[in-house]
């Protein structure tokens, strides 16, 4: 949506980079915390997975890394680096999207300083408003590399609302009606009896679900692992998140696969999808969450399937 | 000239089996779409195009009724009448069968037919039956089941064993377990 220098674009992109170690770093000391997601993408940095740890510090500390580099590398890098900094909640502040670089004059953020111009017009920053309410699933992902999993951490919300029509902070009032509360729980659930080939078997699941809940939304992030995938050709993990508030059943809503893919690959673990309730909540409500997961295995290569329902599970935020 | 019929059976067979094969996985595609009737049609075809095999189109189309069932696209009645009615098609072409009576009739028993349901267990079960301990086998199970459920397996007889939890499972999870599997 608009046009910077493109030392600003590469200044933007390496802080974003430089907060990315620095979640990732400081992930390790509450490793034990973290979704099998949060644990794999620690891991594999630690292992320096494809160059990956070799690269990440190359980049966020040295501009030489940015050298020769063309304007749509560029571009493409702070797009990426924009987005990592919703997801995974890196708090780097006035990052936009940059429609194109512009050559050594100021850009409407200001080319020295890279900071927003408030005469920016309204339109364009309600279209970043739209795209920080748009969030959906996404956020409820990235806080696997986030702090305070096993607790309640109450924030205000500076990072959705800290811009209004004017590129003004907005009023404390809203600040402090806001909330967020990050969760993640890690459970087993087992199915009875799944006969495969001729074999009875009893083998259950883990499955972990994230939730972050604020004054205007819950947002679940369900992934899981059947342990006798060993015996299946392959296994896909689905269900549904019913919510409660107060006691009464509010609604149900599927858990849908996310489009976005980075996060599927936290082996074991399967992604079973995201399930977003957008309500108004306040902090006194008393809110459940009635988890179902299914099993469905496939054997025989594909030909035969079976669906198999694990007991319900509920869980309170 | 006399191996011709049966090569021509043979042949028939294949190209059955291919078909049949080939519905299923249509079948399976087309529920993956979520077009769960297209689904039940490749599985009835399946079906037709071999009859006397319970994995070509007779599971599938139990499974894609149990799926349909726990996701509640379809009521637990609903889910009884259908499934009964694959069980009774392939009673029909394999009168002979012994491998699917146990589910039969606890799906029998859950429907309401309990006569028939008891009259069925009773049939199958049998008190000499070799159990193993480590592994069970569906044949195991289905027959500890049919003894639990004419009463002529005694609880404490199997305490500690595998087996034991058959003694006190909810009536969704028998419908899990037995129905349509």
């Amino acid at each position: 949506m608009g046009e910077v220098t493109r030392e600003f674009a590469i200044a933007k992109t390496m802080e974003i980079l430089r907060a990315y170690v620095r979640k990732i770093e400081d992930a390790k000391e509450y490793f034990d915390c973290l979704s099998p997601e949060g644990r794999q993408i620690v891991e594999d940095y630690d292992k320096n997975v494809d160059g990956q740890k070799t690269l990440l510090l190359k980049a966020s500390e040295s501009e030489d890394f940015f050298l020769g580099m063309s304007d749509e590398a560029i571009l493409a890098y702070a797009d990426v680096c924009r987005k990592m900094n919703e997801r995974f909640e890196l708090n780097v502040k006035k990052v936009y999207p940059i429609e194109r670089l512009a050559a050594d004059k100021k850009g409407i953020w200001g080319a020295s300083q890279g900071e927003f111009n408030e005469n920016q017009t309204g339109s364009e920053i309600r279209g970043m408003n739209a795209v920080t309410q748009s969030k959906t699933g996404t956020e409820a992902t990235m806080f696997h590399v986030g702090k305070n999993m096993d607790g309640a951490e109450f924030t205000d919300t500076m990072d959705d609302n800290d811009f209004n029509k004017s590129g003004e902070e907005t009023s404390s009032e809203i600040i402090e009606n806001s909330f967020k509360i990050i969760r993640q729980f890690e459970f087993t659930l087992n199915c009875l009896y799944i006969p495969i080939e001729g074999i009875g078997v009893i083998t259950g699941s883990l499955f972990s679900v994230s939730c972050i809940f604020s004054n205007n939304s819950l947002k679940l992030f369900a992934s899981g692992w059947y342990i006798g995938k060993n015996l299946v050709d392959s296994y896909t993990l689905s269900g549904t998140a019913t919510l409660f508030v107060n006691g009464l059943k509010s609604e149900e809503k599927s858990f849908v696969l996310p489009d976005y893919n980075y996060l599927s690959t936290g082996e074991p673990y399967q992604t079973i999808g995201d399930a977003v309730f957008s309500r108004h909540f306040s902090k006194s409500d008393r809110i459940q969450i009635v988890l179902n997961f299914m099993l469905q295995i496939c054997v025989d290569g594909g030909i035969n399937r079976g669906f198999y329902p694990y007991p319900s599970k509920r869980i309170s935020i | 000239m006399k191996h011709i019929p049966l090569i021509f059976i043979l042949v028939v067979g294949i190209i059955s089996c291919k078909n049949a094969d080939r519905n299923l996985r249509n079948g399976w595609a087309a529920f993956d779409a979520g077009r769960h009737e297209e689904a039940a049609r490749q599985f009835d075809m399946a079906i037709r195009a071999d009859g006397h095999d319970w994995n070509k189109g007779y599971a599938q189309k139990c499974q894609l009724l149990r799926a349909q069932y726990f996701f509640d696209r379809i009521t637990k009645a609903q889910f009884f009448t259908n499934v009964r009615s694959v069980y009774d098609e392939w009673f029909e072409k394999n009168p002979d069968d012994t491998a699917h009576l146990v589910p039969y009739a606890a799906l029998l028993f859950f429907a309401g037919d309990e006569g028939k349901s008891s009259s069925l267990m009773e049939s199958v079960y049998d008190c000499q039956h070799d159990y193993n301990f480590e592994n069970p086998s569906i044949v195991d199970v289905h027959n500890f089941f049919a003894g639990v459920a004419t009463g002529k397996i005694r609880k404490e007889d199997f305490s500690g064993t595998v087996y034991e939890f058959l003694f006190d499972v909810a009536e969704d999870d028998l419908i899990n377990i037995f129905v349509g599997n």
